[in-house]
């Protein structure tokens, strides 16, 4: 897919996007966000439900910057952004995922119970 | 904001007369030589009237190769300062072995204070891995890249220029708070809690913040560039399975740079969040653990390690085939390996914190994925050293480099698999063993620079560099890091601790000596260094360089002439083979000229990158001193900026295929011997816009 540089507007990142999109992602990840520093500030939970609450809420702005802002998606124009991004993520469950399980086995050793 | 010890007032933060460490014999002694130095340069630009073009060519350039040049001068000045550094380190140990070693000028042993000392290793380490290594590679990769794959420019040149400018601001803000404030004293990785503001109250956390957090925006963008660049920009018939290694190198390891610099940005951003806003991530109360921040930490850290090798093999691994006149051994196998690496290196950061208390399960995963490292990188060596065999080989000092640096990687290699057993780490965790076993790894990476230096200067500059005194660099070089690095390896096995300002044990104190002595062996090697570069450009009449002054090049940069004309290749080549230049002499098809050129369109050269450079280093500065009002101030400017440039088209300038064809012509005759409108290092017919 060839795209003249001389008009920008032709762009597909920039055909694609509206005013909507943009408004709806950013109230929407600052509202997120917001949720989730208020919970945090107030201790409203216990500290595993607080934790779970706030990673399932940081999962969730994730997925409104990527639709709304990115606007990315399966359509021909899109795939293969979208393509390179998935390829992060392996690179997501290593890092999250042997963290988690390293402090795990630490913590059963160095912290009181 | 966090309420800060000492003296704070809102025009100038922190800032005041005595942040200015005006009374340190040390300091001073640095002050004095950086003025004479940097008066000395004012000093030619003047006399010689090069103001005009420094600006006009070199700091508002998006060419490529003009930036990857900078790239390299602000790696070596860099190198340098890291290596005063290593020489201030042992020579402080050497003085300071046992408890009846003097002290002088205000030290209790040697001649630095414990908190001097620990500022000087933040800083060689800091240094030497992100504003030396990292620049200098940077370098190679945006000059060759585009060259080995037969294009004009990066996919992005403002991009590009703008990722040099960070980086150099990083680079620009250590520098500074070498005479104004202080550095960490915390190591280069930032020893957690250490850097919380309870145990370092003082501006030298914030300077190693800033300066990692703004070079590794620089090294991120770079990365984004250059992949993108290999992935479109190759020329008609540059399949990938042609590409040379050093391009598939550059490939992997920006990939691995990519993903694994905004790793940093988050570490650093979050321990930046504690220092100035009072949050607990790596406090260790209220609900804080520094362990997150060393996990956290090498996850960029250990890719970083490979980022830093990667290019090396691949220059190796161009230099070698060269002077053994054969093609490389396995190259599908080669690039398997390094792509291997690349993958692999995301899943071994652990092995730097074997000893921090996680399960044996875990330990035992994170040494045997450690040890799958060896299996690619073993690969790589039987592959280099099937290269040569039965190869015609030639040792001219490009290729002592490469041999020397594929001794050095298995030294490193295999100290760095007895590292990797768990049960050794605990006996050599923070000793100077493992300083020494990194140090063999990362003088792979000196060792296969400077060859690499040494192989494509002169198709950076056009005449190649003196012979018999690079030889003496490489040994001088060679010999020194023998000295140091096997008796460190000892020291190491005795149980000497790393980043010690006192040496408690005097029996340490023969092994130290031998160190120092092959420090001062290194010392002579740069003297060597510098006698080289002035003899290569005093005698540069006399070295000419042809399109390929080995004869024996291989890959597709040797096609265009020597210096590399500002439009890279008159017409963009088509490409036969995997080496097309040794295709080309094959087939005697080296002479050939273009029936017809057409017109070259390249991209006019801008301040701007410069100017959000400037605007950033400003930012760097009032955020380390918390100035707010010249933080908030730089910020707005470069949004300003920003905004500005992305109204503009950049614009773009032709030149005429009738001007292509004589600047050919020109270059296509004999090497010239004549020196008239010669200017060092760049030949005036091939600047920008050579129209005139």
């Amino acid at each position: 897919m060839s795209v003249d540089n001389s008009r920008p507007a032709d762009h597909p990142e920039i055909a694609y996007s509206n005013a909507r999109s943009y408004i709806i992602g950013f109230v929407s990840t600052v509202a997120l966000l917001g949720i989730s520093l208020l919970l945090v500030q107030t201790h409203a939970m216990s500290a595993f439900n607080l934790l779970a609450t706030i990673s399932v809420l940081a999962f969730l702005t994730t997925v409104a910057k990527l639709v709304f802002l990115f606007h990315l998606d399966f359509s021909e124009t899109q795939r293969w952004n979208t393509l390179t991004l998935m390829l992060n993520v392996p690179l997501l469950i290593l890092s999250i995922g042997l963290t988690a399980w390293m402090f795990r086995t630490l913590y059963e050793r160095v912290m009181m119970h | 904001m966090t309420d800060v010890q000492g003296h704070w007032d809102w025009l100038f933060g922190r800032l005041t007369i005595q942040q200015v460490p005006y009374d340190n014999l040390v300091v001073g002694t640095a002050f004095i030589f950086a003025a004479i130095v940097g008066l000395a340069i004012v000093g030619a630009l003047t006399y010689y009237r090069w103001w005009g073009t420094l600006y006009r060519d070199w700091l508002t350039t998006i060419d490529h190769k003009r930036i990857g040049i900078m790239y390299g001068l602000v790696g070596t000045v860099m190198l340098f300062r890291g290596f005063v550094d290593a020489i201030m380190m042992r020579t402080q140990q050497v003085m300071a072995a046992g408890p009846l070693s003097h002290g002088y000028l205000g030290a209790e042993h040697g001649y630095l204070p414990p908190y001097h000392y620990d500022q000087i290793y933040g800083s060689h380490g800091t240094i030497m891995l992100i504003f030396a290594a990292t620049p200098i590679l940077a370098g190679f990769m945006n000059y060759l890249v585009p060259l080995q794959i037969g294009a004009r420019d990066m996919a992005f040149p403002y991009l590009n220029a703008l990722a040099f400018w960070m980086t150099a601001v990083g680079a620009g803000l250590v520098m500074i708070s070498l005479f104004i404030g202080d550095f960490s004293h915390a190591g280069w990785v930032g020893l957690a809690p250490l850097t919380e503001l309870p145990y370092s109250p003082d501006v030298g956390v914030d300077y190693w913040t800033w300066a990692l957090q703004i070079g590794s925006i620089g090294t991120t963008i770079g990365a984004v560039n250059i992949i993108a660049t290999i992935v479109k920009m190759r020329a008609p018939g540059m399949t990938w399975m042609r590409l040379s290694l050093f391009t598939w190198t550059s490939l992997t390891t920006n990939v691995i740079g990519l993903t694994a610099f905004p790793v940093l940005g988050v570490a650093i951003g979050l321990l930046s969040l504690d220092r100035y806003f009072g949050t607990h991530f790596y406090t260790t109360g209220v609900g804080g653990n520094f362990m997150l921040y060393t996990d956290l930490f090498w996850i960029w850290g250990h890719p970083e390690v490979y980022f830093i090798i990667l290019p090396s093999w691949g220059m190796m691994s161009e230099i070698i085939p060269t002077f053994s006149q054969k093609k490389l051994f396995g190259y599908p196998v080669m690039v398997a390996a390094t792509l291997s690496i690349g993958c692999i290196s995301w899943t071994v950061w652990l092995h730097h914190f074997f000893t921090m208390g996680a399960g044996p399960i875990v330990n035992t995963f994170y040494s045997i994925a450690t040890m799958l490292v060896a299996i690619p990188t073993g690969v790589k060596v039987f592959d280099w050293a099937l290269t040569m065999v039965r190869g015609r080989l030639t040792f001219p000092t490009p290729m002592l480099w490469a041999v020397s640096a594929i001794f050095m990687q298995i030294i490193g290699g295999w100290t760095g698999m007895m590292l990797a057993v768990p049960s050794i780490n605990y006996m050599t965790h923070n000793s100077v063993f493992v300083i020494a076993h990194f140090h063999c790894v990362v003088m792979v990476t000196v060792f296969a620079a400077v060859g690499g230096a040494t192989f494509w200067f002169p198709k950076m500059f056009g005449f190649t560099l003196h012979e018999r005194s690079g030889q003496w660099v490489f040994w001088l070089l060679v010999g020194g890091s023998f000295f140091v690095f096997t008796a460190m390896f000892l020291l190491g096995l005795t149980g000497m601790p790393r980043r010690l300002a006192y040496v408690p044990y005097a029996g340490w104190w023969p092994l130290l000596v031998i160190e120092e002595i092959g420090i001062f062996v290194d010392i002579a090697a740069l003297v060597a260094f510098v006698w080289q570069i002035t003899v290569s450009i005093r005698d540069r009449n006399l070295n000419r360089a042809t399109r390929d002054p080995w004869g024996t090049a291989r890959s597709l940069e040797w096609i265009t002439h020597s210096p590399v004309p500002v439009y890279n290749f008159a017409v963009i080549p088509h490409v036969n083979a995997r080496d097309e230049w040794a295709w080309r002499r094959e087939h005697h098809l080296e002479h050939i000229m273009p029936e017809r050129y057409a017109d070259i369109e390249l991209p006019v050269n801008t301040p701007v990158p410069m100017l959000i450079g400037a605007c950033t280093a400003a930012f760097g500065f009032a955020m380390v001193w918390r100035i707010w009002w010249l933080a908030i101030a730089s910020l707005v400017a470069i949004f300003v900026i920003v905004i500005l440039r992305s109204f503009t088209s950049g614009g773009h300038t032709i030149i005429r295929a009738d001007d292509i064809r004589r600047m050919e012509d020109q270059a296509m005759r004999a090497p010239r011997r004549s020196s008239a409108g010669m200017v060092p290092g760049a030949v005036p017919a091939f600047r920008t816009g050579a129209a005139e």
